[in-house]
């Protein structure tokens, strides 16, 4: 019992202090879940990781920039076939939204990884019949400068030969 | 060891009112529903990841703690991913009208995190969902049903006939929900300076980062805003700087709650401009600065002034002497 309290009724103490245990409990369960969740958050910050989410890190637009550098609107993607022609790649033809076709696709052919390219463009050339045996990736034709967007060529900053599939596979 | 328990108690658990916390769930919960129902295309968002192809999938850790029984890399099908998105949608409604309030919490809020958490899972991660995420977690076991609900009304209706056992308008537990979602949006801005600053060597705010930006997503998303502001160099020199400033000292609006007065009206417009320039949809963000006005006070202003203008004879007369 608090100190200047007068003793109330038995029941009524009794009441009182069960729902006073049980407001302690509350808040030490409450106060474990403040720490679990800005202990997670700032854990996540500091390792700069997103894989925790929903605790995680925040680099939004966060990447510096210069004068005169091109401008990421999108990298296009043109793939050339074995009769020599080429052609655009576009998301939809590997099936991928416009997020997932930069971060996944793209990044694929710009850090040379064939097998993970494979797998993109083999439902691609089952549907259009034709292997593809190169691809080519140009950046977009705008610079940024200090009086805003201007035009300027667009260049290929990545090619790759595609090597043919293993024969003398099972099927 | 005491007087510290005591400053935690006293921060974290200092009465507060309930009216403040049901806004927010209000916000919250009818923010959530409206992405679930119309972000993206809606459900058809969901049907466009369950489409991709099987070597995209890698769940990540949070998809993991709900597939664990069935596999740690089960893929949902479509039809499970349909169950939980219409449950998720009925709970948010329930949550919105506070009805069985803390029970449809959870099951939005559970629900929530596993979509976003199987679209995460396709190697491309975003920011706006995860504050609303532990939202929705916190507000669970919080008495944010206890106003504006379903529930309050029923509870009223039940105890009036039991003398001086009407709801009282504040809690203890009323406060911490916002307390801890007010930090959360201080870790989140502070990420976002240090990555700006720390990692680019102070070279990031430069006007043209924000330039280069600004020309990107306009051109990408289609907004002549955001081409048209592009032009205006040292202007956008100038804002890159105040968001720098703005994000790092951000924790000065919690600390400091007369400073929202400041950075609660800067903060929703970066955040809009955001939106209007570059179509990022950081919807979330902007509904849960909601946890940083004072909707009772706000509310009982705006109360006071409405009965004044009806009746100031009243308003008068029941007005307290002013001292001679």
């Amino acid at each position: 019992m608090r100190p200047g309290t007068s003793p109330p009724a038995n029941g009524r103490t009794e009441k009182a202090d069960g729902r006073s245990r049980s407001t302690e409990r509350a808040r030490r369960f409450v106060s474990a879940v403040i720490v679990v969740i800005l202990g997670l958050q700032t854990t996540a910050v500091l390792l700069r990781t997103d894989r925790s989410f929903p605790f995680q890190h925040y680099p939004m637009y966060a990447e510096p920039h210069g004068e005169g550098e091109h401008v990421e609107v999108e990298l296009t993607v043109y793939a050339r076939f074995a009769d020599g022609l080429e052609r655009r790649l576009s998301a939809l033809d590997v099936g991928l939204p416009f997020f997932l076709f930069r971060r996944q696709f793209v990044q694929a052919i710009l850090d040379e990884k064939h097998d993970k390219i494979a797998r993109f463009l083999a439902p691609y050339q089952d549907r259009v019949g034709e292997r593809i045996v190169g691809l080519r990736v140009e950046n977009y034709p705008i610079i940024v400068t200090r009086s805003g967007p201007k035009d300027a060529p667009a260049a290929t900053i990545k090619t790759l030969e595609i090597e043919p599939p293993a024969t003398g596979s099972a099927s | 060891m005491n007087r510290l328990a005591q400053a935690w108690t006293g921060y974290w658990f200092k009465p507060a009112p309930l009216l403040d916390l049901a806004v927010v769930r209000i916000f919250a919960a009818g923010t959530q529903v409206l992405l679930l129902l119309f972000f993206e295309g809606g459900f058809a968002r969901q049907r466009m990841y369950a489409a991709l192809p099987d070597h995209l999938y890698a769940p990540i850790p949070m998809l993991q703690t709900f597939i664990w029984p069935l596999g740690l890399d089960f893929r949902p099908p479509l039809e499970l991913i349909g169950v939980i998105w219409a449950v998720a949608v009925v709970a948010g409604v329930f949550a919105l009208v506070g009805l069985r309030t803390n029970f449809a919490l959870a099951i939005l809020a559970a629900c929530s995190v596993f979509l976003k958490a199987h679209e995460w899972s396709y190697g491309s991660i975003h920011h706006p969902p995860a504050i609303m995420m532990v939202a929705l977690g916190a507000l669970t076991i919080s008495p944010c049903g206890r106003a504006l609900s379903l529930d309050a009304l029923w509870r009223r209706e039940r105890t009036a006939g039991a003398a001086g056992r009407g709801d009282s308008q504040t809690s203890p537990f009323a406060g911490w929900p916002l307390r801890l979602l007010q930090w959360f949006f201080v870790t989140m801005y502070l990420s976002a300076a240090s990555h700006k600053l720390i990692n680019t060597n102070l070279e990031w705010a430069n006007g043209f980062a924000l330039q280069y930006f600004l020309i990107m997503d306009g051109l990408r998303w289609n907004s002549p805003l955001a081409l048209w502001l592009s032009q205006f160099h040292e202007f956008i020199l100038v804002m890159q700087w105040l968001i720098v400033l703005f994000q790092l000292t951000f924790a000065l609006a919690v600390l400091f709650p007369r400073l929202r007065w400041v950075y609660v009206p800067a903060g929703m417009a970066m955040h809009i401009g955001i939106l209007l320039t570059l179509r990022a949809p950081f919807f979330e963000w902007i509904a849960l600065y909601s946890i940083f006005i004072p909707w009772s006070l706000a509310f009982a202003q705006v109360a006071r002034r409405w009965a004044a203008r009806r009746s100031p004879a009243v308003v008068a007369a029941a007005a307290p002497p002013r001292p001679a």
